[in-house]
C-alpha cells in the first residue's frame, strides 16, 4: 500500500483537533441567525454518543478497508442519511429507528473490531442502511424555528468531521500497535453501541 | 510552449488576479459591516452571505476545475453575461426572490455531477449555468435607492459572482494532479449533495 504522505496525516490531524475544539469555542456565543443556524446544526451530532460512535465508525471501518472504501465509505453516508433526514422532516414513519441506530454501533464496532473485510458494495449497503436511521432521527429532531440551510451546513460538515476523523484514526492501522488501537476501537464502539440497545446509556 | 503547461500559467496568472481581486477590498473591513459599507463592497459581500449562492457557486466551481483540461468557455460565455442580464432585470420589480427550493435544487444538480465526477455534455452544461446565472441574479434583489447606489451594488454582485466562481474553478484544477485532493472534492460534493436534499425537504415541510 502506498504511504500517505505526511501532508494529509498532517490535515486529518488538525481536523481532528478541529473536531475537538470548535464546539467548545462556539459555546461562548449566542444562537441566533444564521450562525446559530450553523452552530446548533454542528452540534446535532456530537450530542449523542449513539450518533457520534456510528459516524466515527464509519470513517475508522472506511481506513481499515483501505482503497476506494476509505473515501466511498464517507460520500455515501452523509446523502443517504440526507435522504434519511428527508424522510424524517416529511414525517414519514420509520420502524425501530432508535433500535437501528443502537445496532448501527455494535454492527460497525464488530466490524471493525473483527477485522470484517466484505466487499466494497455490501459494505457500502451496510453504511447506507444504518444511515438512514441516523438521517430519520435526526430529521424529526430538527427544529421547526431553525434557518433550514444553515442547520443543514453545520450538521452535514460535523457529520463529515466525524468521519474524517474517524479516517485520521483508522489510517493508524499500517503499524501494528494502530492496528491494535483501531480494533480496540471497534470494540468500544460495539460496547457503546449494547449500551444503547440495552438502555445501559 | 507545450498547451498544458501554457494553460496551468495562464490559470496560475488568473488565480493570482483573482486573488488580488479578493485582497483587494480588505481595507473597507475599517467600516462596519453593511451599515454605512460602500454599495458596492455591500454587492461583492452579498453572494458570500447568502448560503444558497455559495452552494451553488461552490458547485459549479468544483465542477468545472474538478475536469482537465479544464472548460471555461461555457460557465464565461453563459453565466457572465447572464448573471448581468439578471442582475439588471432586479431593478424593474417583477421578481423579488427566487424560491429557495430552485436555488438549492440547482446545487444538488452540480453537486451529484462532482460526486459522481462526470461531466456534462457542452449544451446541458450551458443549460446549467444559465440556470445558475439566471436564478442567482434574480435572487440578489437590492432595496430600492438612489439608482446610481443600486447599480454599484449590482455590479458589485456581479463582479463577486464571477470572481467566486472562476477562483474556485481554478484552485480546484490544481488539484487535479494529487488523487487524494480529487476524492476531497468528490466527498465536498457529497456534503452539498446532503444540504441541498435536507434543505428540499425542510421547504416542502413548510
Amino acid at each position: 500500500m502506498k504511504r500517505p504522505s505526511a501532508a494529509i496525516s498532517t490535515l486529518l490531524c488538525l481536523l481532528l483537533g478541529f473536531v475537538v475544539w470548535l464546539p467548545v469555542n462556539a459555546g461562548a456565543h449566542t444562537e441566533t441567525g444564521a450562525v446559530g443556524g450553523v452552530i446548533s446544526g454542528f452540534k446535532h451530532p456530537i450530542t449523542g454518543l449513539d450518533h457520534f460512535a456510528a459516524m466515527f465508525a464509519v470513517g475508522l471501518w472506511g481506513a481499515f478497508l483501505g482503497g476506494r472504501a476509505m473515501w466511498m465509505l464517507p460520500v455515501v453516508f452523509p446523502v443517504v442519511m440526507a435522504f434519511g433526514g428527508a424522510l424524517g422532516v416529511l414525517g414519514v414513519p420509520l420502524p425501530a429507528v432508535e433500535t437501528g441506530v443502537a445496532v448501527s454501533g455494535v454492527i460497525l464496532g464488530l466490524m471493525v473490531a473483527c477485522a470484517i473485510k466484505p466487499p466494497l458494495w455490501l459494505a457500502a449497503v451496510i453504511v447506507g442502511v444504518f444511515a438512514i436511521f441516523h438521517g430519520h432521527a435526526h430529521g424529526t429532531e430538527l427544529p421547526e424555528a431553525a434557518n433550514a440551510l444553515a442547520y443543514a451546513v453545520g450538521f452535514v460538515i460535523c457529520t463529515g468531521l466525524l468521519h474524517l476523523a474517524g479516517i485520521a484514526t483508522g489510517l493508524l492501522v499500517r503499524w501494528p500497535w494502530g492496528r491494535i488501537t483501531v480494533r480496540a476501537g471497534g470494540v468500544a464502539i460495539a460496547l457503546v453501541g449494547l449500551g444503547f440497545l440495552f438502555n445501559f446509556l | 510552449m507545450n498547451p498544458g503547461r501554457r494553460q496551468l500559467r495562464l490559470s496560475r496568472w488568473l488565480a493570482a488576479f483573482i486573488l488580488f481581486l479578493g485582497v483587494f477590498p480588505l481595507p473597507a473591513r475599517a467600516h462596519t459591516a453593511i451599515n454605512g459599507m460602500g454599495e458596492f463592497v455591500s454587492g461583492l459581500i452579498h453572494p458570500l452571505t447568502t448560503p444558497s449562492h455559495v452552494l451553488i457557486l461552490l458547485g459549479l466551481g468544483l465542477m468545472i476545475g474538478q475536469h482537465t483540461p479544464m472548460e471555461l468557455k461555457t460557465p464565461l460565455r453563459v453565466f457572465v453575461p447572464l448573471s448581468a442580464v439578471a442582475l439588471l432585470l432586479t431593478t424593474t420589480g417583477f421578481i423579488t426572490a427566487v424560491h429557495q427550493s430552485v436555488l438549492v435544487g440547482i446545487a444538488l444538480v452540480a453537486a451529484t455531477l462532482v460526486a459522481l465526477e462526470k461531466r456534462l455534455p457542452p449544451l446541458a452544461a450551458g443549460v446549467l449555468f444559465a440556470a445558475a446565472a439566471i436564478a442567482i441574479g434574480l435572487d440578489s434583489v437590492v432595496p430600492p435607492g438612489v439608482t446610481q447606489g443600486v447599480m454599484k451594488t449590482l455590479l458589485g454582485t456581479w463582479v463577486s459572482l464571477v470572481v467566486v466562481l472562476l477562483d474556485v474553478a481554478i484552485y480546484v484544477s490544481f488539484c487535479s494532479k494529487r488523487p487524494w485532493l480529487k476524492v476531497g472534492i468528490r466527498v465536498l460534493g457529497s456534503w452539498i449533495i446532503a444540504i441541498s436534499l435536507l434543505v428540499l425537504a425542510f421547504s416542502f415541510r413548510r
